[in-house]
């Protein structure tokens, strides 16, 4: 056998097991995707385009019937395995036509009339764009609702509403005149915080803040960098869009930020990933946890606050 | 006599120019009563936001003093030979490299490499084989340079998110935001050794707007000008971009409407100029800051919107006066 082939038959039968061998884990691997009996409707084959309704999608269970992500899409760790299909919020119709897909959650569509278009291809399309807690609650219950398992949402949306709960006890017996003021700078130039229209400022709210910014209606104001002089916070939280933020000396060495409280004290925190209080999705009250004891300096057990407790890294579910 | 003439238009402009920084101390998002004024971080905040404004607003209209001069083109601006575009990929790839929040002097470091760059190779396509630059060569390499630089930046803007890409537009539309003195200080010098090279050598300006070969004839080392004019022009505005990202209109419209209020004598019109913009520059911030305080909206829009209208003026009055 071997003298039949040649010389070279080593590097066939090497060639031959590293083939079976992969075959056998793509069998395997595959075999652990196929969907579970009594699990989601079988065949929905779904495509999620921002990484909050991937996150949600995966806290319902549903993570089997996603076919595509965005390439945004980086929690959990899981969601980097499943294919790209394309940019936040711009999907590629003919990609999603070749994955065959029968639902498209998104979270705010780049391009008007990209819903009606991915309508007439046969898709269904289920646009979420949750601006409070009470509409996030809604989005996961109509996530589940359109793949038929309603049943999910319910113990998520519980576990979510408890956690808040348990969060509120931090400050509950905090009268709301000595609760901190906070300045939430999302981007350095131009100076860009977080108004009234955002779901930050809810989050802000949940941990038991006061959002200085709180009276402007725009989600993302620019404002003067005076204004926040003048608004005096008592924390500042950066949390950029990009991957750092503004470190503490920089702020201190702004012109005339020294003035400001949260500065003299050394009240600031860039440690919060943007991901835990800007998306919006399950995690947002892991953001609200972290940031209210941030804020209050202490764990619910009355315990003293350690910078580096590993609840930053929520666990995965 | 004209010398004597020089110093009242200089004295005129430079009170005007005090006046418009005064107000601009008092003008902000916050209003804040006097004697708490004078003791906050608020007000050394404003000053060095005015002292940016001065600063910005000297440079972009001796720049664009210059290049109208150099290419002998009224359209000519400081962004004429690509320079903003240079700065703004510079500042676009910082941003979406994620260096831009590493600390304040990322963004107008990446900001004047970038702007660098280009000048160099501007210069190199549009030196002519015989030695030397040729105006219209330059002009033309400048206008190719800033479109490859402008796709370039699309191409980066289009792999961005949509946040980042706001990111990027907003610092494309200029601001006087200023936090760090140090930057402060190197815009302030930059700016200030190219004002005063430009005032000294205002002579080969009046020159070179006669043309290349009356200029030699009358004994100007034609080349070794253009070129000393072109660097001078050049880093003054890639100086600014890096500090305040692109303010439009300043540059074009400043030296046009010094030109007609004063005469085309450059020896006179360089330091003119320079007043002249300051002033416009921080008047407008002073309306882009407290139109919509505690917003802010970009001071490009501001200086087109108060600008324009006063340029049109101008403009018809000396149609009249000459009709």
């Amino acid at each position: 056998m071997i003298r039949l082939l040649g010389p070279n038959a080593w590097k066939w039968l090497i060639a031959v097991a590293v083939a079976a061998g992969l075959a056998a884990g793509v069998a395997l691997l595959g075999g652990r995707r196929t969907i579970r009996p009594g699990g989601p409707a079988a065949g929905t084959r779904i495509v999620s385009l921002a990484p909050s309704t991937t996150e949600i999608l995966f806290r319902l269970g549903l993570e089997d019937l996603l076919v595509g992500v965005t390439d945004k899409c980086d929690y959990p760790p899981r969601a980097r395995d499943i294919p790209r299909v394309g940019g936040f919020g711009s999907p590629n119709i003919e990609t999603l036509l070749a994955l065959r897909v029968d639902l498209v959650v998104a979270s705010g569509l780049d391009k008007r009339g990209a819903a009606g278009s991915l309508d007439k291809a046969g898709m269904r399309v289920l646009d979420v764009q949750p601006r409070n807690f009470r509409e996030l609650f809604e989005a996961i219950n109509a996530i589940a609702q359109a793949v038929a398992r309603p049943e999910r949402a319910g113990p998520v949306v519980a576990a979510m509403r408890a956690e808040l709960d348990r969060t509120a006890g931090l400050y509950r017996t905090v009268p709301p005149e000595r609760r901190p003021r906070v300045y939430v700078e999302i981007w350095n130039d131009p100076i860009t915080t977080v108004g009234g229209g955002s779901f930050i400022d809810e989050v802000i709210d949940r941990a038991g803040g006061v959002n200085v910014a709180h009276n402007l209606p725009q989600p993302f104001p620019r404002v003067s960098p005076e204004q926040i002089i003048q608004w005096n916070p008592d924390v500042i939280v950066l949390t950029y869009m990009s991957r750092s933020s503004a470190s503490t000396e920089e702020l201190a060495g702004r012109i005339g930020w020294d003035d400001i409280s949260a500065v003299k004290t050394g009240r600031i925190v860039r440690d919060i990933p943007n991901d835990l209080l800007l998306r919006p999705g399950p995690r947002l009250v892991d953001g609200v946890r972290v940031l209210a004891k941030r804020l209050y300096g202490h764990t619910p057990t009355g315990g003293l606050n350690d910078p580096k407790e590993s609840d930053l890294h929520a666990k995965d579910e | 006599m004209r010398r004597t003439n020089d110093w009242v238009i200089y004295g005129a402009l430079t009170a005007v120019l005090a006046a418009a920084s005064l107000a601009s101390v008092f003008a902000g998002a916050v209003h804040v009563p006097l004697s708490e004024l004078l003791d906050s971080g608020i007000v050394r905040l404003r000053l060095a936001r005015i002292a940016l404004g001065i600063v910005a607003g000297a440079g972009l209209s001796v720049a664009g003093v210059i290049f109208q001069a150099l290419l002998r083109n009224p359209l000519a601006d400081p962004y004429v030979l690509g320079v903003s575009s240079g700065s703004a990929l510079g500042a676009a790839g910082a941003i979406l490299l994620g260096l831009a929040a590493l600390g304040p002097w990322t963004l107008p470091a990446a900001a004047f490499v970038g702007g660098t760059l280009t000048i160099v190779l501007v210069y190199l396509l549009g030196r002519q084989t015989e030695g030397g630059v040729g105006v219209q060569t330059l002009l033309l390499a400048g206008v190719i340079v800033s479109s490859l630089m402008g796709s370039l930046l699309m191409f980066l803007v289009s792999l961005s998110s949509s946040q980042e890409m706001h990111n990027v537009i907003w610092w494309l539309l200029g601001n006087l935001q200023i936090f760090d003195w140090g930057l402060l200080w190197a815009v302030t010098g930059t700016v200030l050794a190219g004002t005063v090279a430009a005032a000294l050598l205002a002579r080969g300006l009046n020159l070179l707007t006669l043309g290349e070969e009356p200029a030699a004839h009358l004994g100007l080392t034609v080349e070794r000008t253009k070129v000393v004019f072109f660097l001078v022009g050049s880093l003054v505005t890639a100086a600014t971009v890096a500090a305040c990202g692109l303010i439009g209109f300043v540059g074009l419209i400043v030296p046009h409407a010094v030109r007609l209020a004063c005469g085309p004598d450059h020896r006179r019109l360089v330091l003119a100029s320079a007043l002249a913009g300051a002033s416009l520059l921080v008047l407008a911030d002073a309306f882009a800051r407290t139109v919509l305080a505690p917003l802010e909206i970009p001071i490009g829009v501001v200086t087109a919107f108060l600008g324009g209208p006063f340029f049109l003026f101008l403009l018809r009055r000396r149609r009249r006066g000459l009709g």
